[in-house]
């Protein structure tokens, strides 16, 4: 019996896959359109800053982003992504100097374009500000200490829960009373994760969600910030 | 008898020829460093200005690029303070202004503003220090980034309001300054564009 070895050869395979036929990986796909709206930014809006943050609410800044639609555009996309699109250097930049705010966009940092008037942009994000509840780790920027006595905000059903985070709690005549003083956090060091909850339970909005511009490039001005370098040097030397 | 003191009469015997000592090991280091130094310049905008301000500091000759780049950056914050003194000077009217310029009150205003520039710029080489220090090259980036752009705001505030007044020292100061930061920078970016370091940038 002889078997052909050209059946073999032209057998069909089922299981292969040309090359043709492979799906681009989404990420690089989300990245390409983000350098292409960047670059699209870069051509339709006079002025671009990068700015820094802290406290970060994707909500807030997703409501900031309607408010100032008609005028502006936020990004905060990778810092790669984001200085691929402005260019790394006077050759591949797009416009003139636009090279320089590659050099800002470390750390978290973003890209906001605007044909606003430098004043505005300037206070608007002075006055920028959102309080949000604190959260797991974040540094306490006050010491809570809550007394002993009656806790007169919190229902009997809650007693229970309010032991689970640590609190010295018992039930008095129906009432939740603390037993002895607690301290729930300390100013300076990071939140846990009872003490995060505790809070949000005292109303206590501990996070305050601020923009900080650390740079500016017109197309003949740039300008930096010393109140934006200093907030990413404390972001910096948060995360040491 | 004989006066005087008496001589030896002894004979003196051959003495054996010493031998040459042995030549220690030459250990090349010089060379190399003086070879690391310049495939460092390479990458950089500004080879000679990053030659000789590497070499104006004699631990560079041990140094890896790690330690080039803090010394470039230490180079950068030096002159930025001598400059942010220089601005100073102009600005108290201790250092001698052309005449055109020196009874001018905006010129004046305009070397306070340069003055407080320079010394922005003082300021933020010193964070870039500090940042190499704890090995933050990003920031650091960032630092010698605005070092090198607070200069140029005095020279646009010259260029909008007093053109011919931007006096040359300042010109000279900016330019060394800004070339400096640019060393710094390039040096700084063979660190953070190295493949261990890539993998951590998103």
């Amino acid at each position: 019996l002889v078997i052909s070895t050209k059946a073999l050869i032209c057998a069909p395979d089922s299981s292969a896959v040309t090359l043709s036929k492979t799906k681009k990986k989404p990420g690089l796909e989300r990245k390409g359109k983000v350098v292409t709206d960047i670059k699209d930014a870069v051509e339709h809006y006079a002025n671009a800053y990068v700015f820094t943050y802290d406290n970060m609410r994707n909500q807030k800044l997703k409501d900031l982003r309607e408010q100032l639609k008609s005028s502006s555009r936020i990004f905060l996309a990778g810092k790669k992504v984001m200085q691929i699109a402005l260019g790394r250097s006077p050759a591949d930049e797009a416009k003139t100097g636009l090279h320089k705010l590659s050099k800002f966009l470390q750390g978290d940092t973003g890209l906001f374009f605007t044909n606003l008037p430098r004043d505005d942009v300037e206070r608007l994000f002075r006055e920028f500000e959102e309080h949000d509840f604190a959260r797991t780790g974040s540094i306490a920027t006050e010491t809570v200490e809550l007394k002993e006595g009656p806790l007169e905000q919190f229902t009997h059903e809650m007693e229970p829960f309010l032991r689970k985070q640590g609190m010295p709690v018992r039930l008095n005549k129906g009432a939740v009373e603390l037993v002895a003083d607690h301290i729930v956090c300390e100013e300076g060091k990071p939140i846990s994760p009872e003490a995060a909850q505790t809070l949000r339970l005292l109303g206590m909005q501990m996070a305050t969600f601020r923009l900080y511009l650390v740079c500016r490039w017109s197309s003949d001005d740039f300008e930096v910030y010393k109140e934006g370098l200093a907030q990413l040097r404390a972001e910096a030397d948060d995360s040491s | 008898s004989r006066s005087g003191p008496p001589s030896s009469k002894h004979g003196h015997g051959g003495h054996a020829k010493r031998a040459p000592p042995p030549a220690s090991p030459v250990v090349p280091v010089a060379p190399q460093a003086a070879a690391l130094v310049r495939a460092t310049c390479n990458s950089t905008a500004y080879y000679d200005v990053c030659v000789s301000a590497l070499a104006a500091d004699p631990s560079s000759t041990t140094a890896d690029v790690r330690g080039l780049s803090a010394i470039a950056v230490s180079v950068a914050a030096a002159n930025a303070s001598g400059a942010a003194q220089a601005a100073a000077a102009l600005a108290n009217g201790t250092a001698p202004l052309a005449a055109a310029a020196a009874g001018d009150g905006t010129v004046q205003a305009l070397l306070r503003a340069c003055a407080g520039k320079y010394g922005d710029a003082r300021d933020a080489l010193a964070a870039a220090k500090e940042s190499m220090g704890q090995q933050d090259y990003d920031l650091a980036t960032v630092h010698v980034s605005a070092g090198a752009e607070y200069p140029q705001v005095c020279k646009a505030l010259f260029r909008r309001q007093r053109p011919g007044a931007y006096p040359a020292e300042l010109a000279a100061r900016e330019e060394a300054l800004n070339k400096l930061c640019s060393v710094a920078l390039d040096i700084i970016a063979l660190l953070t564009s190295s493949p261990a370091s890539n993998n951590n940038n998103s």
